[in-house]
């Protein structure tokens, strides 16, 4: 009886051990080491426009705010410095058009979205982020200014190289819509962005 | 939201026969990459240009004419190639810059 009641308690206790390796498994992904729920980063990189959408050189600050074991609120303001003259211009039929490069312009952006993190990877952490943003667009050389509305979708990779410092850099797809002067009217916008920068976890 | 996106798209991906270079409506210099033909009958609505030595200078399927010490107009070949300049525009034979005539659209004067 007694070693019934042994192997008993020896198959109950596997099977509690069996149930708490199938939790881990199931545990959704989680990035590594998360050491504060608060973090502040700086990126720089090339953004990609043309036409009514701005290109050049961005300069941009973060503000993340952990909300779960993956998501995390991101708050960014952004930069985009770009190049180029006048390039609009009235066709035959006196429409005004405008025809910038892909890195003319100027741009200044207040976004607002989530942080997905993904499973790691050894050291890196991937991750994907969505943000609605609220831009002013201007090209002086033709006097055309507007205001946008941006959806951005980006994919990206970490790496934590200290306790509170993470390096990374991802790519991003812009599309939206803008309300522009001149005659111009509703104006879509479309472009690409490539950030690399810094992260810092707030104690 | 997106059908308005689609829109906005399909309008901007319209192109123009014309540019700043060559070919766009003009009442100054500023409106143009280099120069402005008036707004008179020679250059109904005005007339975006480039000087030229030779046609070879010039963009957007124009030609090298001896005007003004060479400015670049539009080639034709009937007074229906310059329909979407404008109506008071018609093709005509006019020195070139280099030697002989070239057919280019210009003014009904």
């Amino acid at each position: 009886m007694p070693r019934q009641l042994l192997i008993g308690v020896a198959l109950v206790a596997l099977s509690a051990s069996t149930a708490s390796a199938q939790d881990i498994v199931d545990a959704p992904p989680a990035e590594v080491e998360v050491a504060h729920d608060r973090e502040l980063g700086a990126r720089l990189g090339l953004a990609s426009g043309g036409r009514m959408t701005p290109g050049g050189l961005v300069v941009a600050g973060q503000y993340l705010y952990q909300m779960s074991n993956i998501d995390w609120f991101e708050g960014s303001v952004a930069f985009t410095f770009g190049g180029g003259g006048a390039d609009c211009f009235r066709d035959r039929s006196d429409t005004y058009i405008c025809r910038h490069g892909a890195i003319s312009g100027f741009a200044g952006e207040l976004s607002a979205g989530v942080r997905r993190f993904l499973k790691p990877q050894d050291v890196f952490t991937p991750y994907v982020r969505g943000l609605v943003g609220l831009r002013l667009v201007t090209y002086t050389d033709d006097e055309v200014r507007g205001l946008a509305i941006p959806l951005t979708a980006a994919v990206g990779v970490r790496a934590r190289v200290s306790e509170l410092i993470s390096v990374g850099g991802d790519a991003a797809l812009g599309l939206g819509l803008g309300f522009f002067n001149e005659g111009l009217g509703v104006q879509p916008q479309l472009g690409a962005t490539f950030l690399v920068g810094v992260e810092f976890s707030l104690r | 939201m997106l059908a308005a996106l689609v829109m906005a798209l399909g309008a901007a991906c319209n192109s123009s026969d014309v540019s700043r270079a060559v070919g766009a409506i003009c009442d100054s210099n500023d409106e143009c990459d280099e120069r402005c033909l008036l707004p008179s009958p020679e250059y109904p609505d005005g007339f975006c240009t480039i000087s030229c030595d030779s046609s070879s200078d010039c963009v957007g399927g124009a030609l090298c004419v001896a005007i003004d010490g060479g400015v670049c107009l539009i080639e034709c070949e009937l007074d229906m190639d310059c329909d979407f300049l404008g109506d008071d525009w018609v093709c005509r034979m006019i020195d070139a810059n280099t030697e002989g005539q070239v057919s280019v659209c210009h003014g009904n004067s």
